[in-house]
């Protein structure tokens, strides 16, 4: 079986190491790629990447409709409920933190669009449940059409179980408030004591390491929530940095 | 600001980070797909120049961020075209579009290829792009910890794969499944 140093070695020299006159900035192809965008930047026109035919693409749009997909459990709800996409102008993209219990997330959207983007926010914009295998909430510029264009489905609301898991990260998040070393235990502590208050049943809270090499460290943080595999991820947090909460 | 300024603004920025951008996007897709993905995140990044970091590792990051939204969307294409030629030959099993199919005897291109797209983005940007764990977190827009924990499974996840491949069964494997019973503690 494969040691940590050898299934390192084997991925770095898996590296096809693109290099040479393919990525050289003077060779005549980068040329050529430096004049598209020049032109496309003085027509100021926006393009979009297609790689396959416009008439395929017709076709397969239209037949779109024929093939099932999952978003999040295929009931307009998201299984990611902390965090949602903002989807911008030319191919922009901005994730935010999302809180179920309290936000809506086009009005999250709205209100952080000019200073993501550049730009005011469109006159509508709708949640969606896109078809990624969690399902994630994306907001669109336009109406309810663009969650079918986008093979998601409306967004209808967190669940009973999401409402409960908002509870438990605003109240984890004002229990530490101010501390910015937290130790393992103590942390496991107050996430037995909070998912019980918060009625998430299944949940239990987990500890990777870095690829084994590290011992557990001092301070704790909340990496992110697995909430498919209803698992709160641990990880080492510096001390005396400030902690993110997810 | 006249358009000869910008002009130079934007070929500077361009010299400045194509070699990296470049490789990035030559790890993903094939050649004459990266020059479309490269020209449109130069086309992208122009478009929103008044987000531009100031320095220099910062853009690149952010022009990684970019190139990985442009890939995907190049992604979501292609998936949609195999689907259609699917449905065109009627077969069970979806024509291979990616690049990073099973190539001969290849143990690591395998079990790359049946990583799922997180794993296998996560892995390449901390071993090919060579990416420290906070850059990785900056581009994928997760924190330092989050980095931590997925690249820690997708690392136990790809031993399991070649461990399968060569009929070996991973030690850490068990180890695993008592952390996980035991986790909260």
């Amino acid at each position: 079986m494969l040691s940590d140093d050898e299934l390192d070695r084997m991925l770095r020299d898996g590296d096809p190491s693109p290099g040479g006159a393919a990525t050289d900035p003077d060779s005549p192809t980068a040329a050529r790629i430096l004049a598209r965008v020049r032109r496309s930047a003085r027509r100021r026109r926006r393009r979009i990447l297609v790689l396959a035919p416009a008439v395929a693409l017709t076709v397969a749009g239209v037949t779109a409709g024929t093939y099932a997909w999952v978003a999040g459990d295929g009931k307009g709800h998201t299984l990611d409920s902390t965090g949602l996409t903002c989807d911008g102008p030319d191919q922009g993209d901005a994730i935010v933190n999302f809180d179920p219990g309290t936000e809506d997330p086009v009005r999250k959207c709205r209100q952080q669009w000019q200073e993501m983007f550049g730009e005011p926010a469109p006159g509508t914009l709708t949640a969606c449940v896109d078809s990624s295998q969690q399902g994630s909430i994306v907001v669109y510029a336009g109406g309810r059409e663009q969650c079918g264009r986008h093979r998601a489905d409306p967004y209808l609301g967190p669940t009973r179980e999401q409402l409960g898991l908002a509870r438990f990260r605003t109240d984890i998040k004002a229990h530490f408030a101010e501390r910015t070393c937290i130790s393992y235990p103590e942390f496991r502590k107050v996430v037995r004591q909070l998912v019980a208050k918060h009625d998430l049943t299944g949940w239990k809270s987990g500890h990777f390491q870095t690829a084994d090499k590290e011992p557990e460290g001092a301070c704790a943080e909340i990496s992110y929530y697995d909430e498919p595999e209803k698992t709160i991820w641990l990880g080492d947090h510096n001390a005396g940095d400030p902690i993110t909460w997810p | 600001m006249d358009a000869d300024e910008r002009g130079e603004q934007l070929e500077q920025l361009f010299r400045q980070t194509f070699r990296r951008v470049m490789a990035y996007c030559l790890r993903r897709t094939g050649e004459t797909a990266a020059h479309d993905v490269v020209a449109e995140v130069y086309g992208v990044a122009w478009r929103r120049r008044r987000q531009l970091p100031s320095g220099d590792e910062e853009a690149v990051l952010w022009l990684l961020g970019i190139a990985r939204r442009v890939l995907a969307n190049q992604a979501r294409s292609q998936r949609r075209w195999a689907r259609l030629l699917l449905r065109m030959a009627e077969r069970a099993d979806p024509p291979h579009t990616g690049h990073l199919q099973p190539d001969g005897g290849d143990d690591l291109a395998a079990a790359l290829a049946q990583a799922s797209d997180a794993d296998r983005e996560l892995l390449r940007l901390a071993y090919w792009d060579d990416l420290s764990r906070q850059d990785i977190a900056t581009v994928l827009g997760i924190s330092v910890g989050a980095v931590d924990t997925r690249l820690h499974r997708a690392r136990q996840r790809l031993r399991e794969r070649l461990g399968a491949a060569s009929g070996h069964q991973d030690p850490t494997e068990e180890k695993d499944h008592k952390e996980n019973d035991h986790a909260e503690r």
